[in-house]
Order: C-alpha cells, then sequence, then structure tokens
C-alpha cells in the first residue's frame, strides 16, 4: 500500500511584495535544486517486525556465505564440521584484512540495512548483533568454529564505521550534484532499495506573486 | 553518628546526579599504552619453576570500543581493546621450535567491564568511575627478522598467544545529561594476561590460516600494560 502523506509544507514570505528576485526571497542560489531529501527515521518496530529482519538477514547470508567464498566452503566446509565446530568458540588465526576490515565493512552494511528500516542506532546495533552471532554460531561453522574476533568486531566495530558512512554517504546524498549521488549509493547501497524509510521528495512551489515553498512527501 | 551522616550525604549525592543513565551506549576512542612483554622460561632443567627470562618494553596505540548498558551508578560492557606495537630481541618457543628476534606486536583484548561511577564529584563537570573485569586476549607476534632452530624462515610466519588476564580501570567521563551530546572519556587502566596456548601459523597465504604448530603454553608469555584510553560515547 503506497500512502503519500504530506509531510510539511514550508512557506517564506517575501519581504519585498511581488519582487521575483529570487536573492530578495532570501533563497540561497548557491545550492542546487533537489528532487529528494535523504535522511534516517527512527521508528518503533514490532516484533514481528524484527523476526522478520532477523530471518530474512539469516537467509540471506546461507546464501551469501558459500557464493562469497565458494572455494573454502567446497574444500573445508562438510556437515561432519559443522556438528564438530557447534557451540566451540575460539580466537581465529585470520590475518587483519578479514578481521578487521572485511569484517567491520560486512557489519557496517548490516548496520545500515537496519538503519533504512526505521531501527535507531542503537537498536541498529542490537539487531546485527543478534545477525552476526547467529551466522557465526549456526552458519559459518560449517567451515570453521566461531570465533571471538568476529563475534565482536563485526557489530561493534561496523556500528562505528556504519555511523561514519551514514554521515558521509547523507551529506553526499543531499549534496545534489550527480557525483555525490552516485558515490553516497555506492558506500551506502541500503538508500537504494524499496525498504529504505528515509527518502523524501521534495516540490519546489512558487505562486508568481513572492510566496515560495516547500512540499515534502515520504513514501512508507 | 559522623559515619551516619557521611553516608546520608554520599547517598544524597549519588541521587543527584545528571548523568544519562538506564540506556545501551557504544562508546570508542584511541589508546597509547606502555607495555611490558615478558618471556617465561624454566629455571632449571627438569624443573616445573619458571621465571621470567627476558623483558622487551615497548610503546604502543590502538583504538577501543564498549557497548553495554548504564544505570545511575554502574555500567556493565563488553569491551575490547587493540594494542599495536613493536618487539625487539625475544625468544619464543612452540614445541620444538624456538625464534628469537623482532616483530610487530598486536593484543587484541576483549573483556566484559562492570564500572562504578563513585558519587565524590571533585570536578564538576566530570564523574570518576572505577572498572574491573576479567580479558581474554590474542598476543600476535608478527616476526620479521629472526633466528630460528626450525626449518623456518622469511616474514610470512606468526606467533599467536591465546592468554586470559585481568584488568582494572580508574576513569573520568564528562557529566552530560544526554549520550547524544557525546560525553568525553579518559580512562587509565592496568592489564596483566598470561598465555594458555600458542600458535606457530603460516601467513603466505591470506586467504586461509595455516596452522603449523600449536602446544600448550601455560604462562610461556606474560603481558602487562598501562593503557591511556581516550574517547567519546558515540551513541
Amino acid at each position: 500500500m503506497k500512502i503519500i502523506i504530506l509531510f510539511f509544507i514550508l512557506s517564506i514570505q517575501s519581504a519585498f511584495g511581488q519582487e521575483q528576485d529570487l536573492s530578495n526571497l532570501g533563497v540561497d542560489k548557491s545550492r542546487r535544486t533537489q528532487k529528494h531529501y535523504y535522511t534516517y527515521i527512527d521508528r518503533e518496530h514490532t516484533t514481528q517486525e524484527n523476526m522478520k529482519h532477523i530471518a530474512g538477514v539469516y537467509a540471506v547470508t546461507w546464501a551469501i556465505y558459500p557464493l562469497t567464498q565458494l572455494e573454502t566452503f567446497k574444500d573445508d566446509g562438510s556437515f561432519k564440521k559443522y556438528g564438530d565446530n557447534f557451540g566451540k568458540i575460539v580466537f581465529d588465526q585470520d590475518e587483519p584484512f578479514w578481521n578487521w576490515i572485511v569484517h567491520p565493512l560486512s557489519g557496517s552494511q548490516l548496520f545500515l540495512y537496519y538503519r533504512a528500516n526505521g531501527y535507531n542506532r542503537i537498536d541498529s546495533l542490537t539487531m546485527s548483533f543478534i545477525s552476526s552471532t547467529l551466522f557465526e554460531f549456526t552458519v559459518e561453522i560449517y567451515t570453521e568454529p566461531a570465533s571471538i574476533q568476529d563475534l565482536y568486531q563485526t557489530p561493534i566495530l561496523g556500528a562505528v564505521l556504519g555511523v561514519g558512512i551514514e554521515n558521509l554517504s547523507l551529506w553526499l546524498l543531499n549534496s545534489g550534484n550527480s557525483f555525490g549521488k552516485v558515490l553516497g549509493h555506492i558506500i551506502n547501497p541500503s538508500t537504494l532499495f524499496w525498504y529504505y524509510e528515509g527518502k523524501i521528495s521534495l516540490t519546489p512551489d512558487f505562486d508568481g506573486k513572492g510566496k515560495v515553498g516547500l512540499n515534502f512527501s515520504m513514501d512508507f | 553518628m559522623k559515619f551516619l551522616t557521611l553516608l546520608t550525604f554520599i547517598f544524597l549525592i549519588s541521587k543527584s546526579s545528571l548523568a544519562f543513565n538506564n540506556e545501551m551506549f557504544l562508546k570508542a576512542g584511541t589508546n597509547f599504552s606502555l607495555n611490558r612483554l615478558g618471556v617465561f622460561e624454566k629455571e632449571e632443567p627438569g624443573s616445573d619453576d619458571r621465571g621470567i627470562a627476558e623483558h622487551s618494553y615497548f610503546g604502543g596505540f590502538g583504538f577501543n570500543t564498549h557497548f553495554g548498558y548504564r544505570w545511575e551508578r554502574y555500567e556493565f560492557t563488553i569491551s575490547s581493546t587493540i594494542v599495536l606495537g613493536k618487539v625487539e630481541d625475544l625468544s619464543f618457543v612452540i614445541n620444538e621450535n624456538s625464534f628469537k628476534g623482532s616483530g610487530n606486536y598486536q593484543n587484541l583484548m576483549v573483556s566484559p567491564t562492570l564500572r562504578y561511577f563513585v558519587p565524590w564529584k571533585p570536578l564538576k563537570e566530570w564523574r570518576i568511575n572505577l572498572g574491573t573485569g576479567p580479558i581474554w586476549s590474542q598476543q600476535t607476534v608478527r616476526l620479521k627478522e629472526f633466528v630460528s632452530t626450525g626449518p623456518f624462515s622469511g616474514r610470512n610466519f606468526k606467533l599467536t598467544y591465546d592468554s586470559v588476564g585481568w584488568g582494572i580501570s580508574i576513569g573520568l567521563e564528562e557529566n552530560l545529561k544526554y549520550k547524544e551530546m557525546h560525553p568525553v572519556y579518559v580512562e587509565l587502566s592496568y592489564v596483566r594476561l598470561y598465555s594458555l596456548r600458542a600458535y606457530l601459523v603460516d601467513t603466505s597465504d591470506s586467504t586461509k590460516s595455516n596452522v603449523l604448530s600449536k602446544s600448550e603454553a601455560k604462562k610461556d608469555v606474560r603481558a602487562e600494560a598501562l593503557i591511556l584510553s581516550i574517547g567519546i560515547v558515540l551513541f
């Protein structure tokens, strides 16, 4: 169901009556016009919604893990190993590239997925923690035991990185230039998908008599 | 009577705390440390007595994160501190292979930590806290220049030590009403770690971890560190 709500109407009364020079109307000409404004709108979620997201992310990890690490999955994985590794927790011997770059990066995208779905920052971190813990204890054990580094660093460093990416991507997306928008979407792909709740349509309004306005509308 | 008055006074002060509480939070920052790494060696052949054979003192830096819940006077966090540095002229033994040389040191510590915010506030804008907790750690020495009694050479080896220990800390945090105001924290902590297991790892293929040798290493390596952490409450 698509509901369009008129979110906010802002009218600025010009101090100079009929004068139609935009600079006299207080409009910053140096700013580009934008069709959309990107932000995050935090809201409450039901338990059913939380379960749906956890289940959805869990299903995606089962698909992504073998696809992204096909060789490891084939060479090192087995259901016997799954049984042996179940419930085991160790310090892994992975290189910093994996523990300090790949895992925090994937954690940051998980954090931004939940942010895009309207979770506030602390709830996004908590949901990421649950999702990555489920992955560590029930998916990755097909090839290796759950690791302390991954359990902690994926959601926590992911959230720290995620906050930085969130701020940078919003700045880029709201810069109004196409390069900024493309880069903003690349570093924060969740802003491209249907579930992203922070995309607000902007419609400029000018009545020709000195009144200018901006209509905000949001789809959810 | 005086004691009761003092207790009442402390209770009243503790009730007038303005800082944020009853919330989950994440704080993160950077840290600088003075580290001491000691390698244990049996004092006499055949004896179980061990003494520290060599020490290495070195400076380190890194970053720390703390995710947890805060009540009015207490907070409980799952904390992580990473320390990076360089060690020189130390000997390590894993099974029958000994290594003597230098390398890059990396220590990842994960710790459930309990902190208590003391009611006494000599600095108006800051709260004092005391913290403690057990530590699980992985210490890594990435060998760069070394000699070995085994068939190992080159730069593609690292020694890792699973360790346990404990830490205590004293800290200051800005006394702000909302965590969204990003209170700054400064913490000085002392940690002590003992090794449990040692691994010799071939790092030539970064996509796979290739453990060449594994041994029990109870107290083979002892680490101590004085760590100064500075950061902010992110959210």
